[in-house]
């Protein structure tokens, strides 16, 4: 912590003053960051959230919302963090929701084995897609894309497990320890706790030795791996990271809208991840879940008009790529830049 | 000791470096000097794993370098620079080069997502390791800075400080002078001998800048088309009648 406050004017670069503003984004960068601050707002949308959204026509796309954020989260570690672009993250989302339906419904276990059968389903699957990682940059993010296609087919055509195409209905609601979350307020708060815990588990493993080296790995793998970084095996931990909060997601998605086909888990809902990600910031946390709010929601906002949700967010995310790459998390601390940059320059000014 | 034993790099055709072998001991700068194209960089690429040898092989300190992937060879303690710094532009100064102290920490995905106590622990130490560093190339006040905002120099200078943080005992560095001017040149071979001589830190060092190569090593190699021309302390080169020859024409 200490670095961060050492004397600005000392800095050759960072006398002027945009460079001082870039330094202050940077000094605050999310690897010394503590994520209380999210985390606490989290916990109280938590809880309050059903209070506000009680009667709003938003409520069950805000549960939904929250599932697929535990998706994001995992997603912006992977592309994010790591820098490996994933078009394959929903399908990973749908072996874990298939997972649990087969479990529960099949097999007639109770929801919380049901998510170990989908982790189970889940690790199988990405340890086996594991080599695509050996794909850099636009290779990788086509090697997913066709894992995700690949997937789809699966889910329908083994239909003597999966239903085929009309996949499962009647999915029990989650249920723990005789306690079911059957409404959308229990619904909301299991799926907002599960959120949060993932935004911070995240955080703990983004602010750390393992997440800087990752950071190194997304912006040169060979000097990373001149200084001892394991690229292959951090790539497959990232890979497996990510991909078990998307069975988590899957799972808790299954008993949450109780019914689930293979087009739920396409590569249109993987673009819609991936938005998520970009529009919200590649290494903020709080911003892809803003992010992935409003894309579920925009359908709901564009309805009877000649834009469709999909045609908005497509032609939100190359705004927001062309014009502000950082996305949500950089317009956020630019802001709060500005306000500690000033805050700064007067504490060095009174020194 | 760094041993190198007849290595030879083909690409197709073309021996990039033939043939290969001297000796470095511990505690020694040496230099490796040579006209463009005489397989200076092939060489270091060779030792530190980013080549697969053709034939021979390196050694540091009796284990085998040559032919295993860079990331074990920087686990046996052998650190390295590039020709450009490639440091990595988003992190800032002290974060690029805790990540050159990447090895002294343990933790893992498990225990960093439970921030368990071992985490904290490896922080304090990477952060410990990197502020040591960067203060031995007077860096310390670029610590905050993102590397994209460092001048050429500067980053050169952090490049170097991040190779060292993981407490390399064998460092390859590719060019370090370049893009310095001659006074941080002159600081840079204060700083070099100074680690050499409390860290016990090896050297080589690939230069084309013959004033700053001769000023700092204790001894020099001389390659010119793959081959090792010569080989001697700075002054005994320096007259060499091959050596002479082999830059004339080229520099």
């Amino acid at each position: 912590m200490k670095y961060r406050s050492l004397p600005a004017a000392a800095n050759g670069p960072a006398k002027d003053g945009r460079a001082r503003l870039l330094l202050g984004h940077r000094s605050r960068s999310d690897l010394v960051r503590s994520p209380w601050w999210s985390l606490v707002l989290l916990v109280g949308f938590t809880f309050l959230g059903p209070e506000f959204l009680a009667g709003s026509r938003y409520f069950s796309t805000m549960v939904l919302a929250g599932v697929w954020g535990i998706a994001v989260v995992g997603l912006g570690m992977l592309s994010g963090y790591a820098g490996q672009i994933s078009l394959g993250q929903a399908a990973i989302v749908g072996v874990g929701s298939y997972g649990s339906a087969i479990a529960v419904v099949r097999w007639g276990l109770p929801p919380i084995a049901g998510v170990g059968v989908g982790l189970l389903f889940t690790l199988v699957v990405a340890l086996g897609s594991s080599p695509i990682l050996r794909l850099r940059g636009l290779y990788f993010a086509l090697g997913t894309l066709v894992l995700g296609l690949l997937i789809g087919d699966l889910l329908t055509n083994l239909s003597s497990w999966t239903g085929g195409s009309n996949g499962f209905v009647a999915i029990p609601a989650f249920s723990v320890a005789g306690y079911t979350f059957n409404d959308d307020s229990r619904a909301f708060v299991l799926v907002w706790a599960v959120l949060t815990v993932s935004v911070g588990v995240a955080a703990n493993v983004n602010r750390s030795r393992v997440g800087r080296a990752l950071m190194a790995i997304r912006e040169d793998e060979d000097a990373a791996r001149s200084l001892g970084v394991r690229v292959t095996r951090y790539k497959v931990g990232v890979w497996l990271f990510a991909a078990g909060l998307a069975s988590i997601a899957g799972s808790l998605y299954a008993h949450v809208l109780q019914y689930i086909s293979p087009g739920q888990f396409g590569l249109g809902q993987s673009v819609v991840l991936l938005a998520a990600v970009v529009l919200g910031g590649m290494s903020s946390r709080l911003g892809p879940v803003l992010a992935i709010s409003f894309l579920m929601i925009l359908p709901d906002l564009t309805q009877g008009t000649a834009i469709t949700g999909t045609l908005a967010s497509g032609v939100l995310l190359v705004v927001v790529m062309t014009v502000y790459p950082g996305g949500l998390g950089a317009i956020w601390e630019k802001l709060t830049g500005r306000l500690l940059g000033w805050q700064k320059a007067e504490e060095f000014d009174g020194a | 000791m760094l041993e190198i034993n007849d290595l030879s790099k083909h690409f197709g055709g073309l021996a990039a470096v033939d043939s290969v072998s001297f000796e470095v001991r511990p505690g020694l700068i040496v230099g490796l000097i040579g006209p463009n194209g005489a397989g200076k960089t092939t060489l270091v690429n060779l030792i530190t794993g980013f080549h697969r040898p053709s034939a021979g092989m390196a050694t540091w300190r009796g284990r085998r370098l040559s032919g295993r992937r860079p990331e074990r060879v920087a686990a046996a303690g052998v650190g390295r620079t590039f020709q450009q710094a490639r440091l990595f532009p988003e992190l800032s100064a002290l974060d690029n080069v805790m990540v050159g102290a990447h090895l002294l920490g343990r933790s893992g995905f498990g225990s960093a997502a439970l921030r368990l106590p071992r985490v904290r622990h490896d922080e304090r130490r990477l952060r410990a390791a990197a502020a040591r560093s960067l203060a031995d190339l007077h860096c310390t006040h670029l610590s905050s800075v993102p590397a994209r905002l460092l001048t050429t120099g500067q980053q050169r200078l952090v490049a170097i400080a991040r190779a060292l943080a993981g407490q390399s005992e064998l460092v390859l560095l590719d060019e370090p002078a370049a893009g310095l001017n001659d006074r941080e040149t002159e600081v840079l071979a204060a700083d070099l001998r100074s680690l050499a001589t409390r860290d016990e830190l090896t050297v080589l060092v690939i230069e084309h800048h013959l004033g700053f190569v001769l000023s700092l090593s204790d001894e020099v190699v001389v390659m010119s088309e793959g081959r090792i021309i010569a080989t001697g302390a700075p002054d005994q080169v320096r007259k060499d009648p091959t050596v002479i020859a082999a830059y004339i024409g080229v520099d």
